[in-house]
């Protein structure tokens, strides 16, 4: 798994590549841990090159949507692939997060 | 004698109050955030809604100018009850009756000087005034206090509605009381202007009574089942979900995979069942109970061959929405309508309506119908 990490204003960019799963969930929310600060209020991820996500990977994201929603902010999923967008789907999350 | 207050032009007995007004300036400050920080407390623990809680302390220009028309009427500075005085401003007139009964416990009340100003009218005459409570703090505020006089010290607490506070505030900025004659033709405005916000507080609180009594009725239908009855709106549809009517199907689409369920609101799906033309709850419950096992084998055939052990508790109205959609010919389109309502608009929508349809168009509802 690959990570990238900018910080804009109140907006956290995060570009993921390759597999988020049981293994390299951890390591993504470490690393999210480390970006994040205070004023962060939006949270966009580019998944375009993120081919697999496992429930491991799904938890991150329902920690970064409550972590962003109670500020007025949202979560950002941006590039979707097919196969991820579908797990997306059939646990109900595609209709929470904000999907470009 | 400090040359500054005699710069008041007070004769030798005001000009003694106002010395002694200077002196004791800290104590009353020190009451006045007793006062105000008490309120705060009461307000919140009875959970009333209001406008807002105020207070002040005289300045020594108002005193000074209060004792110039009418300094004989006091013997000392303890006869001026509103040296301190707090406001607290509810939206509705019930609650000013409240927050009265608050104080009365919070505070020690004078009640030979209180007054209900509300109730001194004449029956020809309008006027549009507020209850007025001359108060002093009991001991048990000023526990640690080292500043003299707390309790000896009187206050006035004003309690009022908005529209009062405004009437005040404008018939005070009108000289309205202020003994200047007004012509005749303005005060009668001021007057109709008085009965008009009188009129108007007594039609607020009517109206928040009977939206309440509308919503115990509604709450007491929804609870009794008598879904028929209930029209399908935001406050209905928020008390059918706390019947948890989609609990069983969530559980069973949760034992699919073993997943943990996310709580999530199933609110935003509201408009998706109103644009489909639902009206009443029972709309809602019949295609539960008519698409259960559908939506059922939808999770099925979606979450089976995954090991995806989470899932948002919306899930099972989402499934119950696609079979819906799509066994009354919606298809596609009908699909990604409900995304964009309940998401957001999204190019990803028209993709996942096509996913979620091609999944379904292999399941026994799609070919029956189709």
């Amino acid at each position: 798994m690959e990570l990238s990490f900018e910080k804009k204003d109140n907006l956290l960019s995060i570009r993921v590549e390759g597999r988020l799963d049981t293994i390299t969930s951890g390591e993504f929310m470490a690393k999210i841990e480390e970006n994040f600060s205070d004023e962060i209020t939006d949270v966009a991820i580019d998944c375009s090159e993120l081919v697999y996500i496992s429930s491991s990977g799904l938890r991150v994201f329902m920690t970064l949507y409550k972590r962003t929603t109670p500020k007025g902010g949202k979560l950002i999923l941006r590039g979707l692939t097919p196969q991820v967008g579908e797990v997306l789907n059939i646990t109900g999350m595609a209709n929470l997060f904000t999907i470009e | 004698m400090d040359p500054q207050i005699n710069d008041y032009g007070l004769d030798l007995h005001c000009t003694m109050i106002l010395e002694e007004y200077r002196e004791f300036l800290p104590s009353f400050r020190r009451v006045r955030e007793i006062v105000l920080s008490e309120l705060q407390r009461i307000i919140d623990e009875s959970g009333l809604f209001i406008s807002g809680i105020e207070g002040r302390v005289k300045t020594e220009e108002s005193l000074a100018g209060k004792l110039e028309l009418k300094g004989s009427k006091y013997r000392t500075l303890c006869d001026i009850t509103d040296i301190v005085g707090a406001r607290v401003i509810t939206f509705y007139g019930e609650d000013v009756d409240k927050i009265s009964s608050l104080v009365d416990k919070a505070f020690v009340v004078d009640w030979k000087e209180s007054v209900d100003k509300r109730k001194l009218h004449a029956l020809d005459s309008f006027g549009y005034d507020s209850l007025h409570f001359i108060c002093s703090l009991p001991e048990s505020l000023c526990k640690g206090e080292t500043l003299p006089a707390l309790t000896s010290i009187r206050f006035e607490i004003q309690m009022r509605t908005v529209l009062q506070h405004a009437w005040a505030t404008i018939s005070h900025d009108t000289g309205y009381k202020s003994g200047f004659e007004i012509p005749r033709e303005h005060l009668r405005n001021l007057n109709r202007l008085a009965g008009m916000l009188e009129l108007a507080d007594e039609q607020f609180s009517l109206i928040r009574s009977s939206i309440s009594d509308y919503r115990r009725k509604v709450d007491a239908l929804v609870k009794g089942g008598k879904f028929e009855e209930v029209m399908l709106d935001g406050d209905t549809f928020r008390s059918y979900l706390e019947l948890n009517p989609f609990e069983f199907l969530m559980k069973r689409i949760a034992m699919i995979n073993q997943a943990e369920i996310q709580k999530t609101s199933s609110m935003p799906y509201l408009k998706v069942l109103q644009d489909l033309g639902f009206t009443t709850l029972a709309d809602v419950e019949n295609m539960r109970t008519k698409y259960s096992e559908e939506a059922y084998h939808l999770a099925v055939s979606q979450l089976g061959g995954t090991d995806i052990d989470i899932i948002t508790s919306s899930v099972a109205l989402q499934d119950l929405l696609t079979v819906y959609i799509l066994s009354n010919g919606g298809g596609e389109k009908g699909l990604e309508k409900m995304y964009t309502t309940v998401g957001g608009p999204s190019a990803y929508n028209a993709v996942r309506a096509k996913q979620v349809f091609a999944t379904a168009s292999e399941l026994p509802f799609m070919k029956n119908d189709f």
